[in-house]
């Protein structure tokens, strides 16, 4: 049940009205928001509720049980099995494959071929975004950050709520289970917002991301060799916006959604490819998935308190295993290793770029120079970020690492066709590379101009503006982008 | 792009209210100015004479609607669309 649907209109329109009318009988109120959850999450495969509601309940007793550990040596392995079976549940259904695949070849390579038991493991939705809820629970139970849940049904709906079940946002649990304790509430304010950023979204994603993908970034991955450098260059660009809006567009439905219905999400984009570094990059893209791999990964690993190479070695393995994160192929590993790289090269020639002495030098002629090359400085960090972004989304959008680099070779080889390369194609990427340059959350002031509207105004409000979008966008709705990881 | 905080005067109730009928008419007008998406959608429901029925009524409604202009917004549109779509910079290669 994909979120611009019909079906998904209908649910949603019975749980809004069913979720409010039981406000005042606050259990029974959660047990239908969470009984919605696993209806939502069954439309897929209902066999692997019963994976939901495990996982629930592995870190519902791992919660309890470090509650109950007598002394810090038994929390940190209480902690330390529970995110291992985590880990497990994930590799078993996500990884499997990949390993024995990858072993078969490389036993293969070595002369040592053996026949290796390949199994068919279906990987259920948005098991990366349930697991890392889990994790996330359990660690900062670990760390004291959160106090462990009595109530199964919070913790079961801290996993399990349908905005953000599939492709996140990845919420903490110290951001969303006070919420749950706390009657909620629904205003003018909230209500306006919500409704922007719903139609933003639906926007985004029917209208923009389906047609860059239809009539420009399917057809050149799918054929590099068939067309030119420009078209393929121009594709990977679309490719860009297409993600953007394909995820962003997500996420302002699921932040939407969940305000409507009482909770509020953190935000989880913000304008990614104005940014003038990839560190500044990661601080804008799928912001709940950087700060859950800063936290988790990164800090536990040392971060950047034990001198520069041991800085450089963190962020290539939290960027590497945030690129298998997405998916279990080498193409998503290359792909953090390009962002992994540039991270640390980054960090090497932040504080070299500037020549010593001009860094230090008093007075007005010396701030002047200064204030032009980091004027020069900042658009050629956008520049350079954005491209070399865009060149790690070409193994992000490849099947595998052998059509990336055809991909790349194609375009090293030139050519100047133009069969993709459309006024539409063009204008509609450029507009949305423009829209990252706008004011940061233009949805706010849109949101002010509509919150004294009356009930029947919101009604012929959404009713045209899904009309408008269906009327304008491509034939068929393609599942979200990130609702395979 | 956090969403804002309630104010203290509770609106809730009123508001829950409100957007329920905003939704449900949404729904209606939606499906007044685009039927084909509601005659798609059932039409991918399981077979039950109820569904046949229902069929029947909306590719009836269609036809009530195209008859009164009711669906040529929504066309012109589309044509317009399509035909921003299919402008080149240069001639398409035969294929």
């Amino acid at each position: 049940m994909l979120f611009p649907t019909l079906s998904f209109g209908l649910f949603f329109i019975v749980v809004f009205a069913l979720s409010w009318s039981l406000r005042n009988t606050d259990g029974l109120r959660k047990f239908a928001l969470l009984a919605a959850s696993y209806f939502f999450y069954g439309c897929w495969d209902w066999r692997f509720t019963a994976l939901l509601a495990g996982s629930s309940s592995l870190n519902y007793i791992a919660g309890l049980a470090l509650a109950r550990a007598p002394s810090e040596r038994a929390r940190s392995i209480i902690a330390g099995v529970a995110v291992a079976l985590n880990l497990l549940v994930l590799g078993a259904f996500k990884y499997y494959g990949f390993f024995i695949e990858s072993l078969a070849s490389l036993l293969d390579h070595v002369g040592l071929a053996r026949d290796l038991p390949f199994l068919e493991v279906i990987l259920p939705v948005g098991i990366s975004f349930f697991t890392f809820h889990g994790i996330s629970y359990v660690v900062d139970v670990r760390r004291r950050e959160v106090e462990p849940v009595s109530s199964p049904l919070d913790l079961f709906l801290y996993i399990s709520f349908f905005p953000q079940l599939v492709a996140g946002p990845i919420v903490r649990a110290a951001y969303f289970l006070p919420q749950l304790r706390q009657k909620p509430q629904l205003d003018a304010a909230s209500l306006a917002y919500s409704v922007v950023l719903i139609l933003l979204g639906l926007f985004k994603k029917t209208v923009v991301a389906g047609y860059l993908a239809s009539d420009i970034v399917d057809q050149a991955f799918q054929d590099p060799s068939a067309y030119s450098a420009i078209d393929l260059v121009l594709a990977c660009y679309a490719y860009a916006m297409q993600i953007y809006c394909d995820f962003s567009g997500y996420t302002d439905i699921a932040i939407g959604l969940a305000a409507l219905l009482g909770y509020r999400f953190k935000a989880n984009f913000n304008q990614p490819y104005r940014a003038a570094s990839l560190r500044e990059f990661w601080r804008r893209w799928h912001i709940s998935l950087s700060e859950w791999l800063r936290d988790y990964l990164y800090k536990p690993l040392g971060g950047s308190k034990h001198g520069e190479l041991a800085t450089y070695r963190n962020l290539l393995l939290t960027m590497l295993l945030g690129g298998i994160w997405h998916g279990a192929a080498w193409n998503f590993v290359v792909w953090g290793g390009i962002h992994g790289t540039a991270l640390a090269a980054e960090r090497y020639f932040r504080s070299r770029w500037m020549p010593d002495a001009l860094a230090r030098a008093p007075g007005r002629v010396a701030q002047l120079l200064r204030s032009i090359l980091g004027g020069i400085g900042h658009i050629c960090g956008i520049v350079l970020t954005f491209n070399i972004v865009c060149l790690a989304w070409i193994f992000f959008r490849s099947p595998d690492v052998g059509a990336a680099v055809g991909y790349l070779t194609r375009i090293a080889k030139g050519g100047t066709g133009l069969q993709l390369t459309t006024p539409f194609v063009l204008g509609l990427t450029g507009l949305t590379l423009a829209a990252q340059f706008l004011p940061t959350d233009s949805a706010r002031p849109i949101a002010r101009q509509i919150e004294g509207l009356r009930g029947w105004h919101y009604g012929v409000l959404l009713g045209l503006g899904l009309a408008v979008m269906r009327a304008i966008g491509p034939e068929g709705i393609a599942p979200f982008i990130y609702f395979q990881f | 792009m956090t969403v804002p905080m309630p104010t203290p005067e509770d609106q809730t109730t009123h508001m829950a209210r409100r957007f329920t009928f905003a939704m449900v008419l949404a729904a209606l007008l939606l499906a007044a100015l685009a039927p084909d998406g509601l005659e798609q959608w059932i039409a991918g429901l399981p077979y039950s004479p109820a569904t046949e029925e229902a069929l029947t009524y909306v590719r009836g409604y269609q036809d009530f609607a195209a008859r009164n202009g009711l669906l040529r917004p929504g066309a012109a549109l589309h044509q317009w669309m399509t035909e921003l779509r299919a402008r080149h910079f240069e001639p398409k290669p035969d294929p």
